[in-house]
């Protein structure tokens, strides 16, 4: 006869086997960390005293619960340096932290730590964020790069080369200039064979925009199903050089509602030029400059205003060079943030084995970098 | 812990539920009694949105003075987003050219809110201030010394240049025995309105009641006005007196729910305040932050917030600017000081009797 505290065991015993099993696709290795931390970058001048958050990811299968202890710059205060976390299986916790004091760094660039401590052993991590944020001006598309004193350089360094963002907004516009500092230019159909093109692709979306992830898990087994159906929620442009410097163009790859399919298709670029957008590329000491501005009618769903927020990321092709630079990496995504599914395929581009990070990255509306 | 296992028990726990939310009106508009008219003291708005802004300046001044009748005309505030120099310009030339610009003040702004609704795109929205009941005595700062110094180059200087320039306009506007309230708006985002108006309580204390807004910092978008001129680098200060009582109330937010809550906590004080005065509302002045409204997921809302404190009825004048002056909300206030230039604000200013 088989005794109560045994039946007991034997069950205790297939529970634990059962939640072993059901731990699913994406369940942390044995030891791994039991969360990803990634402080996020500005949207407003640290000045301006924003809220800044840190994202807390629940790696594992049982609820987290946990210590986040933060480092800011010296010269900053925040309302708290610690806060308490709670976040269940495979979700994500945003945690706030008021900036009762900042100050803006000329070089836009500000060292952080944080450090989760809670279940299994503390997870820590050091960033460098910036303020991704785009100020109010009207620049002149004209590759004479002298309207660009007033914006927000965001920098990232990739392969020891240098790529810098900035952006302004105005009621009508929304406007880039990306510097890519790279040996030589070659635009979509003048490269060297073997190579890919050199180009920008940009990516917004609003600010609650999702990408579908391309992991093939069923949905409630940690991931989410790839879906043919599924729908863009992003606006994405190429920019590349055409022609005589200060040529370019400005390419419209996708837009939200389409289906998300076709950012599969390696589709030639002719066809796709977005009316009204400017674009000027020049090539000064070593550095390609990309300038442009796209009118905000061809993207409905953005509402340009100080303070506002919306999701901004750039690729950089440097297909003779570096290869690609992905702004999610400089932004700290995790790697399980890579989506093939975050950004279209096109003619003429070289892409490497991983796919690239997602492009849903916060970035903002602010009244001016002061 | 008791159990409701009866479906009528609970059916009635619903019904008498959905009755107090009714009595206790959480989601209406407040019904606010207003100050009475024993005194010549009259606030009214005019606004439009019209694309040609010579025509919107008019139709909002005309709306406004038609509203304030025969009643002696003391002050207009402007309050326009248009874009660029010209446009705005040519508002202003509107509204002057209907109240008199040498009535005219203002800034431009990031939008207005009236109960009349919430405007963010180009639009224009004027207080008329009239009444032989009140008096308003309007200075104005020029050359506070402010261009091109940057905080993160020359704070000491900057900081100095706005002391001293809130200096000399207290000193020019002065207090008198019936001064009741200081309007500012100035060339002077957060955090410069911060030593402006240090500057200005060096000559009217630190416990005068003072509102204000900085204007629009966008570039190329920054004007002050004053009596029909568009300045930058300026300050303007409008002096109230006259038999009436203020109230003012502060509260800051940076996130979408709070800035909800305290819109509607922030005119609820103001008007206890009041209230604890001994005195009905006339008109509310309400300057915002730019940045707050940036952070609403429907603007709004924030209006409906506010309207449930203070109903719909009660005048309401309301700007979005680049910082704010007003009761600061913050835990380490120094005592004694009533108003403080701050930024994620919502300043409220109630006036009555």
């Amino acid at each position: 006869m088989i005794r109560r505290a045994d039946a007991l065991l034997a069950f205790a015993l297939v529970l634990c086997a059962a939640g072993f099993v059901a731990g699913g696709c994406g369940a942390p290795e044995a030891g791994g960390p039991a969360v990803a931390v990634r402080w996020e970058n500005l949207t407003v001048p640290p000045a301006t005293g924003p809220i800044t958050h840190v994202l807390v990811r629940n790696l594992g299968n049982s609820t987290y619960r946990g210590t986040i202890s933060v480092v800011c710059p010296a010269s900053w205060k925040l309302n708290r340096t610690s806060a308490s976390v709670t976040v269940r299986p495979r979700q994500t916790a945003r945690v706030p932290f008021a900036i009762e004091r900042g100050t803006n760094a000329e070089s836009n660039s500000y060292p952080v730590r944080i450090e989760a401590a809670g279940n299994g052993r503390p997870v820590r991590r050091t960033q460098t964020i910036v303020c991704a944020s785009a100020p109010y001006f009207k620049p002149q598309i004209d590759g004479k790069l002298d309207d660009w004193g007033a914006a927000i350089p965001a920098t990232f360094v990739t392969g020891g080369k240098k790529t810098v963002i900035r952006t302004y907004w105005s009621r009508q516009n929304l406007s880039l200039m990306v510097a890519v500092e790279e040996a030589a230019l070659h635009p979509p159909g003048a490269q060297p064979a073997a190579a890919g093109a050199d180009a920008v692709q940009i990516a917004i979306s609003p600010r609650n925009a999702k990408t579908p992830s391309h992991h093939a898990c069923p949905p409630g087994r940690g991931g989410s199903a790839t879906s043919a159906g599924a729908k863009a929620r992003r606006y994405e442009f190429l920019l590349a050089a055409a022609g005589k410097q200060p040529g370019g163009k400005c390419f419209a790859l996708i837009a939200p509602g389409q289906k998300l399919s076709l950012a599969q298709k390696a589709r030639p670029l002719a066809g796709l030029e977005l009316p009204g957008a400017q674009v000027a590329v020049v090539r000064k000491g070593g550095v390609t400059y990309y300038e442009c501005s796209i009118p905000l009618k061809a993207m409905g769903s953005i509402r340009a205003a100080p303070g506002r927020e919306i999701c901004l990321s750039v690729l950089v092709h440097d297909g003779d060079g570096t290869g690609l630079r992905d702004w999610g990496e400089a932004a700290g995504l995790w790697p399980q943030q890579r989506n093939r599914l975050a950004w279209c395929l096109w003619q003429g581009a070289k892409w490497p084995k991983d796919p690239p990070f997602d492009n849903k990255i916060e970035w903002g509306f602010c009244s001016s970098k002061d | 812990m008791t159990r409701v296992s009866d479906p009528k028990s609970l059916l009635w726990m619903v019904v008498f539920a959905a009755v107090a939310a009714g009595l206790c009106g959480c989601g209406q508009p407040a019904k606010v009694a207003l100050a009475d008219s024993s005194r010549d003291i009259i606030f009214r708005v005019g606004v439009s949105a019209a694309k040609d802004p010579l025509q919107a300046g008019k139709a909002a001044a005309q709306a406004a003075k038609k509203q304030i009748g025969a009643a002696p005309l003391k002050a207009v505030i402007v309050s326009e987003c248009y874009e660029d120099k010209a446009r705005k310009a040519k508002v202003l030339e509107g509204v002057c050219s209907v109240l008199g610009k040498e009535n005219v003040y203002g800034g431009s702004s990031y939008g207005s809110f009236t109960q009349a609704g919430v405007m963010e795109d180009e639009s224009v929205a004027v207080l008329a201030v009239a009444g032989k009941d009140i008096n308003v005595r309007a200075v104005c700062q020029e050359k506070m010394g402010t261009a091109g110094l940057t905080l993160d180059k020359d704070k000491d200087k900057l900081y100095a240049a706005l002391r001293k320039a809130g200096a000399d306009l207290g000193g020019k506007v002065g207090k008198k025995d019936d001064s009741r309230l200081m309007i500012i708006i100035a060339d002077a985002h957060s955090p410069k309105n911060g030593p402006l108006v240090e500057g200005i309580q060096q000559n009217l204390g630190p416990a005068f009641p003072m509102v204000g807004g900085a204007v629009n910092k966008n570039a190329g978008q920054t004007f002050v006005y004053f009596r029909g001129r568009m300045l930058n680098d300026a300050a303007v200060g409008l002096m109230l007196g006259g038999d009436f009582k203020v109230a003012l109330a502060g509260r800051q937010a940076k996130e979408n729910a709070k800035v909800i809550a305290t819109a509607r906590a922030g005119a609820d004080e103001a008007l206890r305040r009041l209230a604890k005065a001994k005195a009905k509302p006339a008109a509310v002045l309400a300057f915002n932050c730019a940045g707050r409204k940036g952070k609403l997921d429907n603007v709004a809302e924030e209006l409906s917030a506010m309207q449930k404190a203070l109903g719909k009825e009660l005048v309401l004048f309301g700007t979005y600017n680049a910082g704010e002056i007003g009761p600061a909300d913050v835990a380490e206030k120094t005592p004694g000081v009533l108003s403080s230039g701050m930024g994620w604000h919502v300043m409220y200013g109630v006036l009555g009797w």
